[in-house]
């Protein structure tokens, strides 16, 4: 990995770590997590950085060092047995940019390193650690900020995205009874009191698949005023990333809906599915589901009705980490697949050992990181590659970013899409 | 008439249980994330899973990478359990018969290789020694002396006080090493097992069956 230290994050406000946001971090998962590493190195491989490049700076263990160096510095723990949990040693230390840099640049929060850890050392969530340090430093990347901000600043000021919006969703509806020839067609928003809420990301291609599908299943749903993604995730930010998240919430609750379905993003649904009831400390008042799950039910009892030879070439499927690993999502997708395409093709390691494609949390969006995603992203490459498929899924909108540009910079000759893509073009209309 | 040798040790052993019960209570008085999000599997299932099945090493990559190292690391704490057992027959003076003593003695001699070779293993490799701390030489050394003095001990070749004292010295120094990890393990781990049960990630047998790409 080149180190490239223009992308070292600095801000105007002095950088302090104080007391108070290092105490905040310190749970029992994160000080077992410090405390239960025994630096053996075993986790060096499973991070596709090092995989890429195996270099000392791309072992987990040396980025979970980091936060420990810090963590030893500010609370005098590991040297005495005794001392007040929580409270640093003296006075506040600046939070270092390398960290900082480290935390968002080269690592993903994949989790592999954690699943292959013998320990079960969660280096992920040190770096998450670090992060929310970090950003409560003013020390994350400016553009992962602006973009959580802008979400909360449209939760709060909707009236005035709406008509925009309006006008947006009434062109692809007219543009997409054209191009599936059925004048029925329509995207429904802020309809009360239908089962299902959809939560897209921006741009259409999250939109029209997904409501051709519910078209045809029938399905009794509107359309979410915002978008599923949520920034203040990738910023390791509470307090921003339950703003995001609590517009939806309202949303929903407001509409009386009986579940959410988060569309095709690995992160937006763990965030809602298993994040979100975390920070509000209660299960949320709905059910929680992914685009992936509803259509695996839909296939299963047959209320879509897939032609598997509309899409004869060879497809293979990358787990997003947020989906799969970190979402349990591993088997629905696979369903799907296999009934809406002849020649399904594993890549090897997959589901929960699956590598990530190297865009994840964050790092598709920071334009000065780009060459550290290309190289990241070389064990990716090379399992398409292997697979000889021609058309690759990928069910998050961070992941089919990076796998496109990965299919340009190392020329695998793929298709990248999206699942519904995949079941629309196999959709046996009834 | 007083056993010095084992008075030192019983008060060193004191030492190193007062220190991991601290460690265990200023961990247990730290907030936990509870998780009121409906799961996709069980919770206790995927707990049971992290220490049994999940520990085989061809369920994690890492181990199977590494094979080698994996098993050194068993055959390490397979020694260590030994001397556990030699220390506890030798502090209640019960005498262990031939066949115990032997394969105590197998464990034992088996863990001190172990030992051996992960020092020499890390000082050696150029990562290792670059993530490592001067305790990461330190703890598997006092360990494997404990292994060593303990197999000499049942042999018949030294002994006690030459068995108790590199062990006082290992249980005073305990609470400051990361020997410790035998208390954040069980929480590390058990913590890791709780979420892949609750998210439904367990038992997914053909993530890796196939040729790896790498």
């Amino acid at each position: 990995m080149s180190e490239d230290n223009s992308t070292v994050l600095t801000t105007e406000n002095p950088a302090v770590l104080t007391p108070e946001i290092l105490a905040k971090q310190l749970t029992r998962e994160t000080v077992a997590a410090l405390e239960g590493c025994v630096r053996c190195g075993l986790c060096a491989e499973s991070c596709h950085y090092y995989a890429a490049q195996p270099q000392l700076q791309n072992m987990p263990v040396y980025r979970g060092e980091a936060v420990r160096k810090l963590y030893r510095k500010t609370t005098g723990r590991s040297k005495r047995l005794f001392c007040k949990p929580a409270k640093a040693k003296s006075g506040d230390e600046q939070f270092p940019d390398s960290l900082a840099d480290m935390a968002f640049g080269t690592c993903t929060l994949c989790r592999r390193c954690t699943v292959n850890c013998p320990v079960g050392v969660d280096t992920a969530s040190l770096m998450r650690t670090a992060r929310s340090m970090a950003t409560a430093t003013g020390k994350a990347p400016e553009i992962l900020v602006q973009l959580a901000d802008s979400a909360i600043s449209r939760g709060e000021n909707i009236e005035l995205y709406r008509d925009l919006l309006m006008e947006q969703l009434r062109d692809l509806e007219t543009e997409t009874r054209k191009k599936i020839d059925d004048p029925t067609f329509s995207i429904p928003v802020g309809r009360k009191g239908t089962d299902m809420l959809f939560v897209g990301l921006s741009g259409e291609h999250s939109i029209v698949p997904p409501a051709i599908l519910f078209h045809y299943a029938k399905a009794n749903w509107t359309f979410s005023m915002f978008e599923a993604s949520n920034y203040g995730s990738f910023l390791a930010d509470t307090d921003r990333s339950k703003k995001i998240a609590q517009r939806i919430i309202d949303e929903a609750t407001e509409l009386g809906v009986k579940e959410v379905v988060i569309g095709e993003c690995g992160h937006a649904y763990t965030v809602l599915r298993w994040e979100a009831p975390r920070w509000f400390k209660q299960a949320l008042p709905f059910r929680v589901r992914s685009l992936i799950e509803v259509l695996a039910e839909w296939v299963q009892d047959g209320r879509l009705v897939l032609n598997p030879d509309a899409n004869p070439e060879p497809v293979t499927y990358h787990d997003s980490c947020n989906l799969g690993r970190n979402g349990g999502l591993l088997e629905e997708p696979r369903l799907v697949l296999r009934a809406a395409g002849r020649d399904f093709r594993e890549m090897y390691p997959n589901r929960e050992e699956a590598y990530c494609c190297g865009g994840g949390s964050g790092m598709v969006a920071v334009e000065e990181w780009e060459e550290r995603r290309m190289q990241a992203g070389m064990p990716k490459a090379k399992q398409i590659k292997a697979t000889g498929a021609k058309i690759l899924v990928a069910s998050c909108d961070n992941c089919r970013i990076q796998l496109s540009e990965l299919n340009e910079r190392y020329n695998l000759g793929i298709k990248v899409t999206g699942l519904a893509d995949l079941v629309v073009n196999a959709l046996v209309h009834k | 008439m007083i056993d010095i040798p084992l008075t030192i040790l019983i008060a060193s052993l004191s030492v190193a249980l007062v220190g991991v019960g601290v460690w265990i209570f200023q961990l247990l008085s730290r907030n936990s994330v509870c998780d009121p999000s409906p799961g996709k599997g069980s919770d206790k299932l995927g707990v049971l899973y992290a220490f049994t099945l999940g520990m085989l090493p061809w369920k994690k990559e890492s181990a199977r990478l590494h094979w080698l190292l994996y098993l050194r690391g068993i055959c390490f704490h397979a020694g260590i359990f030994a001397g556990i057992l030699v220390l506890v027959l030798s502090i209640f003076n019960v005498t262990s018969n031939d066949v115990l003593s032997l394969v105590l003695s197998v464990f034992l001699w088996i863990g001190v290789i172990s030992g051996l070779a992960a020092i020499v293993s890390r000082a050696a490799d150029p990562k290792l020694r670059g993530i490592s701390n001067a305790d990461d030489y330190i703890s598997p050394a006092l360990v494997t002396l404990f292994m060593l003095t303990a197999a000499l001990y049942i042999a018949g070749l030294t002994g006690a006080i030459y068995f108790y004292i590199p062990t006082s010295v290992l249980c005073l120094y305990l609470p400051w090493s990361k020997v410790r990890h035998c208390v954040y393990f069980f929480f590390a781990r058990g913590k890791i097992g709780a979420m892949m049960g609750h998210r439904g990630l367990l038992l997914t047998p053909r993530a890796h069956s196939g040729k790896h790409a790498l």
